[in-house]
């Protein structure tokens, strides 16, 4: 018959198997000691990227599509540190929309010229191509700001819509003007 | 001197100890998080030119395998060569083409090698291509100008599809 285990016993029973461990690090440390040196040279901690664009395939077909046909809105901005923003909006070569954005205490007033583009871009969905002409004397730390700033649309503002001629279905996308052309590269 | 001595020796010869080494595994295993967290998965590294300061962008496209054309403060660098030296970010007037003030000879030679060579690797590999690309990485001190100029005569040489290095925000 099973004897009946009193307190004491089991208090006894419970110190003996109580014994302190220690796990032994040492191979632990020994991984790590080679990990980190690894990751150590493969780590970037400055990331450089470039300015390029990924596009969700219907959108990328508009774009294609824009290619493709003459083009018939197109977006053009000048841009100097005397007058500020100039931008040009032509349908079929003939000036549909115009407006001067003059810099503020001698800084490019980015939030209205992205205000003003973002609702000539509901009008227009499907352009994704702007035209810019940087004038003399702007820095390039000013122009790669230009293309984040028309690059998408703001978290705080709705995404554009367009209907895919395919399937016949919305497309939304936060794309404002991803393609963005030195227009005046070429000028000479 | 000689009794110190002996008693060291004495209390060397005491016993063995071990380690702690838990407070140093905690630090590796912090380390070796932040160090996973900026661990970069992409095959294309771009490491930044001494001095130069890269404009900052939200654009977050990996960098890709093309020429690397780079403007800095001190002079342009074609695959780390360099190639026209450069007056506090601004080009000397000899550098420039008489006829054409934004055409820039000497880059327009090295660019054009560049294409040959690229050219010429597609003859004997099919699979290899000459696409145009190109990755420039510009000071973002410098005037639109110089850009404009290093931009048309790389399009000139064929490179037309040009990338801009820029520092993530992230």
């Amino acid at each position: 018959m099973r004897k009946k285990l009193k307190f004491s016993d089991l208090s006894r029973q419970n110190t003996d198997t109580e014994s302190t461990f220690e796990i032994d690090l040492a191979p632990m440390l020994a991984l790590m000691v080679t990990l980190i040196p690894i990751m150590l040279l493969s780590t970037q901690f400055v990331k450089v990227m470039v300015i390029e664009t990924a596009l969700p395939q219907a959108v990328q077909k508009a774009i294609e599509e824009n290619k493709e046909k003459e083009e018939i809105v197109s977006y053009a901005v000048d841009m100097s540190k005397e007058y500020g923003f100039k931008v040009n909006i032509e349908l079929d070569g003939k000036v549909q929309d115009k407006i001067e954005i003059p810099t503020v205490n001698g800084k490019w007033d980015y939030e209205k010229l992205y205000g003003y583009l973002y609702q000539q871009k509901r009008k227009t969905p499907k352009i994704f191509k702007l035209d810019l002409s940087p004038q003399k004397g702007v820095p390039y730390a000013e122009v790669v700001k230009f293309m984040d700033e028309v690059r998408r649309v703001k978290s705080t503002d709705a995404k554009l819509t367009f209907l895919d001629t395919d399937t016949n279905e919305t497309v939304a996308t936060d794309l404002l003007f991803p393609d963005v052309i030195f227009a005046n590269v070429l000028e000479g | 001197m000689r009794n110190a001595v002996k008693r060291l020796k004495k209390n060397n010869n005491a016993g063995t100890f071990t380690l702690q080494l838990t407070s140093m595994v905690d630090m590796f295993t912090i380390l070796i998080v932040f160090l996973l967290k900026s661990f970069s998965t992409s095959a294309v590294h771009i490491t930044p030119h001494d001095g130069m300061k890269l404009p900052m962008s939200s654009s977050y496209e990996n960098p890709i395998e093309a020429v690397k054309l780079i403007v800095a403060y001190d002079g342009i660098y074609v695959e780390d060569k360099k190639v026209i030296p450069l007056v506090k970010g601004e080009i000397k007037e000899e550098a420039l083409d008489s006829q054409d003030s934004d055409f820039i000879n000497v880059l327009f030679k090295e660019l054009d090698a560049h294409a040959k060579k690229a050219l010429e690797i597609k003859q004997i590999n099919t699979e290899a291509e000459f696409d145009g690309k190109i990755v420039m990485q510009a000071d973002e001190r410098l005037d639109y100008s110089l850009l404009k100029k290093v931009m048309y005569t790389s399009s000139m040489a064929g490179y037309a599809e040009m990338k801009l290095a820029t520092i993530s925000f992230e």
